[in-house]
């Protein structure tokens, strides 16, 4: 019997009519649903315990602080203060020149690791990995110490080089300044950077390259017109994880960084420290956070427009 | 095998957004049938299988197993079993203890429920691999532990997720013939998926062919074989010449047809259908036509034509003929008996055929 | 391995990576209170002083429970997510994962002077309490990381066969779920504990008058007096990151294979 006419059969006999299923069991049965009631404990958690705060510093930037009270009159005395001091500019300026520095020469020498370890290790990728990024796990505070001790005055780089003879009087030039807060955070950053390239590399189909040697491209133009472009993703991830977040450290600054290497975190933790100015420290983060973003993205637009060059 | 209809699907639609993967479906299965759901991926077989066994609910429609709606009967209420396309082993759980997973609601004492898992392994030929790990046995094992994993359970319907296409042709073939035994044996209803024809034609009892979400054609599967009913049927099973021809004459059991370079031939008519008068296509089975070497042909009547290609299978040759007044070639397979020798391409042969042979298509 | 110049400069990087962290053991067994080259010799006194220090030992205890507090919480926060975003496909879901992920890429300063100003604009005191709640914040990425990858390489037909086979929802997420989430389950527990213990800034900005271990640590480094304690405790902790972190990966390997993916992924 074909399927039209059992059909036909069952309807002779007089079956009720098809019905449409319930709205109730498709409720509880909705995958949807199911995900955002999962999902809502977590997501409320962040929505108010991130994003509800940053809005109320986004809010405290435009109000002023009259010593115990806040007036909450809306004003941009904060920002214009943030702004037009030179001190504020001086330490932004120099918080996003150490920021770039310290993402580029962070870039330099993660890529070849990262390069190194997707291409040249067959065994062990996981043993590598988790090898390189042990440091990072551990504590950045007293990571940052070791610096201190290895740049300072008597420390290891002017003792060795004195027991060498190479030089005669420690070197001053090591701590206490913007040089040491950039080796100290590249350091820092590197295991964050090698990630988001390695993974990006990872995903390049290796019969790719074998197609561009077959067409006839030795290793240097296989590297520039493969490899390269696509592993940008992860140049462009590596290079904003490690850009943000490095705009606003506190700690490196503070204890390599001596007078000459404040970064603007330290002047906003001041601002809600001891002088106590919550407003203007918060039109500081802000502004940070502002700046940060439009040069990440105009970094991010930038390495796009390069990549497409390329094809 | 009885009349009694343990499933009925009763226009059942699944919609997804705008896409309609099953398209007013109904059909009944009967108890103790072995049930093939064919058709192409996407054709929605998958989704309707997943519909009985409650992973999914229809848009609208109706499902009854047993006489029983099943509106809102999740899966681990429902009184079917399935076994998965991947198998859905349990990876940290022994072959036996992934046998008994099931039992634990039952609440047996443990010897009745050692007694059943060693019952249900024998049953697939796992009987001396209940203490290995899951990751210690093949593809082959694997599945029959989902089988077995899935009888235990003694449910009225038996839901199959295309269980062979992870195996090497081989072994497919073995386990096509131990499933059929293994239905036989246990005596419930099989219902199986597949994208492969020749599995749906060696196991089933019955088939229904799906396309777009639709049923084609349910039926034997002789039927579906030799009479299917639409081009769109008879393309996707087996091999099949396609032949232009005017509909000359049109009987109440017979109609009488022009094939393009064949000649006139009277033909059943399919049952129920009829034709308006245009032209049809029919069908020509590769192995319902047969080739002249030069013989005497006698009361078959033979169509002269000229050999292009010749493939070999072991078994079988087929060979692609070129005849006059047909642009694509026609394809006929000649059993490789003794003293048969192959054609060469270019050689000239008589095609052989009788009206027998051919089959109305729309 | 093959000697290549790539291979020395790996080699090279990894030295550069761990040398700067060695000096803390090494100046720990120093026997002087200047950190200084040259070494003057080996002592383990500054260990054994070390335990009666009883502001420091509550600072370690305060670690200890913010540690763990966060990483009960931020696990648990950390499952549902990770289960929402890889088994279910829902509406707003990447803006939601999004800003979820957020600290991960946030300056810490930013966060911990958010959470300050709105702790104490609602009357709340600083405390532990508002220690965790930063904590918890700052780890859950790193749980949703961890167990994501759990989730993600284990077959969704499974739970349907647990169903099939008559368990209910419930049953299934106990019989099936767990034991195979479980090693990413405590390998993430790991991984927010160290997360919480080692972090410096969130704390530094919302504890009150209990210190944790980091926030104790800064406030000693002044004293050079206190320098080799420091460096002892420094090491300490190290070594207690680095214990809890190889457990925390062998789980995550063993989760991987439980579940049948490759564990070769690391924690990318």
């Amino acid at each position: 019997m074909t399927a039209a006419s059992e059909a036909q059969s069952r309807s002779d006999s007089g079956a009720e009519a098809a019905p449409a299923v319930g709205w109730r069991a498709r409720f509880w049965r909705n995958e949807e649903l199911r995900g955002l009631a999962l999902i809502s404990p977590t997501f409320l958690y962040a929505l108010l315990l991130l994003l509800a705060p940053v809005l109320v510093i986004v809010a405290f930037s435009f109000w002023t602080q009259n010593y115990l009270e806040i007036d909450h009159t809306p004003t941009l005395a904060n920002y214009r203060e943030a702004w037009s001091d030179p001190l504020y500019r001086v330490l932004m300026f120099r918080s996003l020149a150490v920021s770039a520095l310290v993402t580029l020469i962070t870039l330099i020498l993660a890529y070849p690791m990262a390069y190194f370890l997707s291409f040249h290790i067959t065994r062990h990728k996981a043993l590598w990995l988790f090898l390189i990024t042990i440091p990072f796990w551990t504590s950045y505070l007293l990571r940052v110490f070791a610096w201190k001790i290895i740049l300072g005055y008597n420390g290891a780089v002017n003792a060795t080089l004195m027991e060498l003879g190479v030089i005669e009087a420690p070197m001053e030039f090591l701590l206490y300044n913007v040089n040491s807060v950039v080796i100290t955070l590249a350091h820092a950053w590197a295991p964050f950077a090698i990630l988001p390239i390695f993974v990006s590399l990872e995903k390049i189909d290796r019969s790719l390259l074998e197609a561009a040697t077959d067409l006839g491209d030795g290793p240097v133009m296989r590297f520039l017109r493969v490899t390269l472009p696509l592993s940008l993703p992860g140049i462009i991830a590596a290079a904003l994880i490690v850009f943000i977040p490095t705009v606003g450290d506190y700690v490196t600054p503070r204890l390599v960084g001596g007078k000459d290497g404040l970064m603007i975190s330290n002047m906003i933790q001041v601002q809600f420290g001891k002088a106590n100015n919550w407003p203007l420290g918060a039109a500081l983060a802000v502004s940070t956070m502002v700046i940060v973003t439009a040069a990440s993205l105009c970094f991010v637009g930038v390495m796009r427009q390069l990549g497409s060059r390329f094809r | 095998m009885n009349d009694k209809a343990i499933i009925q699907i009763d226009r059942v639609v699944r919609r997804f957004g705008d896409f309609k993967a099953l398209d007013e479906v109904s059909v009944d299965i009967r108890e103790g049938e072995f049930f093939s759901l064919l058709g192409p991926s996407g054709c929605g077989k998958t989704t309707l299988l997943r519909l009985i066994a409650g992973f999914d609910e229809p848009t609208s429609g109706a499902i009854r197993i047993d006489g029983q709606g099943m509106v809102g009967v999740p899966p681990n209420r429902r009184p079917t079993n399935m076994v998965f396309q991947n198998y859905a082993i349990f990876p940290h759980l022994t072959v036996e203890e992934n046998v008994a997973y099931g039992l634990r609601r039952l609440r047996l004492d443990k010897q009745e429920k050692q007694r059943r898992v060693q019952q249900a392994l024998d049953q697939v030929d796992l009987g001396h691999l209940g203490k290995r790990r899951s990751n210690e046995v093949s593809g082959g094992q694997r599945q029959r532990v989902a089988l077995a994993r899935a009888l235990i359970m003694r449910p009225k319907v038996l839901l199959l997720d295309e269980p062979l296409s992870a195996l090497d042709k081989k072994l497919r073939e073995q386990m096509q013939v131990e499933l059929r035994h293994l239905q036989r044996q246990v005596g419930i209803t099989f219902i199986l998926v597949t994208h492969d024809q020749e599995e749906a034609l060696t196991m089933s009892d019955r088939i229904a062919v799906m396309f777009g979400g639709q049923i084609a054609q349910c039926d034997r599967p002789e039927a579906i074989y030799q009479q299917p009913h639409s081009r769109q049927v008879a393309e996707f099973i087996g091999g099949m010449n396609f032949l232009e021809a005017a509909l000359l004459r049109q009987g109440e059991d017979t109609i009488e047809v022009d094939v393009a370079g064949f000649g006139r031939a009277e033909l059943k008519k399919p049952a129920g259908k009829a034709f308006n008068g245009g032209p049809l296509t029919i069908g020509a089975r590769p192995e319902r036509l047969t080739l002249l070497y030069g013989e005497d042909p006698g009361q078959t009547r033979v169509v002269p034509g000229e050999v292009l290609e010749a493939s070999y299978y072991g078994d079988m040759t087929y060979y692609a003929i070129a005849i006059q007044a047909v642009e694509k070639p026609v394809t006929v397979s000649m059993r490789n008996t003794i003293g048969r020798r192959s054609l060469q391409a270019g050689e000239k042969v008589e095609i052989g055929w009788s009206p027998e042979s051919l089959v109305p298509l729309t | 391995m093959k000697l290549r110049p790539l291979t020395i400069y790996a080699v090279a990087y990894l030295a550069f990576l761990y040398v700067p962290v060695l000096f803390l053991p090494v100046f720990s067994f120093n026997d002087s209170s200047i950190v200084a080259f040259p070494l003057k010799g080996i002592t383990t006194q500054w260990y054994s002083e070390l335990w009666h220090n009883d502001t420091m030992l509550g600072a370690l205890w305060n670690s200890i429970k913010v540690g763990g507090a966060t990483a009960v919480i931020s696990t648990i926060l950390g499952i549902c997510a990770a289960r929402a975003l890889t088994r279910y496909d829902f509406r707003g879901q990447r803006s939601m994962a999004a800003l979820i992920m957020l600290p991960l890429v946030l300056p810490e300063i930013i966060v911990a002077v958010s959470l300050l100003v709105v702790l104490l604009q609602l009357g709340f005191s600083l405390s532990l309490v508002s220690v965790t709640l930063g904590h918890i914040l700052m780890a859950v990425p790193f749980s949703i990381a961890v167990l994501t990858s759990s989730f993600e390489g284990f077959d969704r037909s499974l739970e349907e066969a647990s169903l099939d086979l008559g368990e209910g929802p419930v049953a299934t997420f106990f019989r099936v779920t767990l034991p195979i989430v479980a090693p990413g389950i405590l390998s993430s527990l790991l991984i927010t504990f160290t997360i919480s213990l080692d972090e410096f800034i969130v704390a530094f900005f919302l504890s009150g008058t209990e210190p944790t271990l980091p926030v104790y640590i800064w406030s000693q480094l002044r004293f050079t007096a206190r320098l080799p304690h420091v460096l002892a405790l420094g090491s300490m902790l190290l070594l207690m990151s680095i214990i809890l972190l190889s457990v925390a990966e062998v789980m995550r390997q063993r989760a991987a294979r439980r579940a049948g993916t490759s564990p070769s992924g690391g924690l990318v």
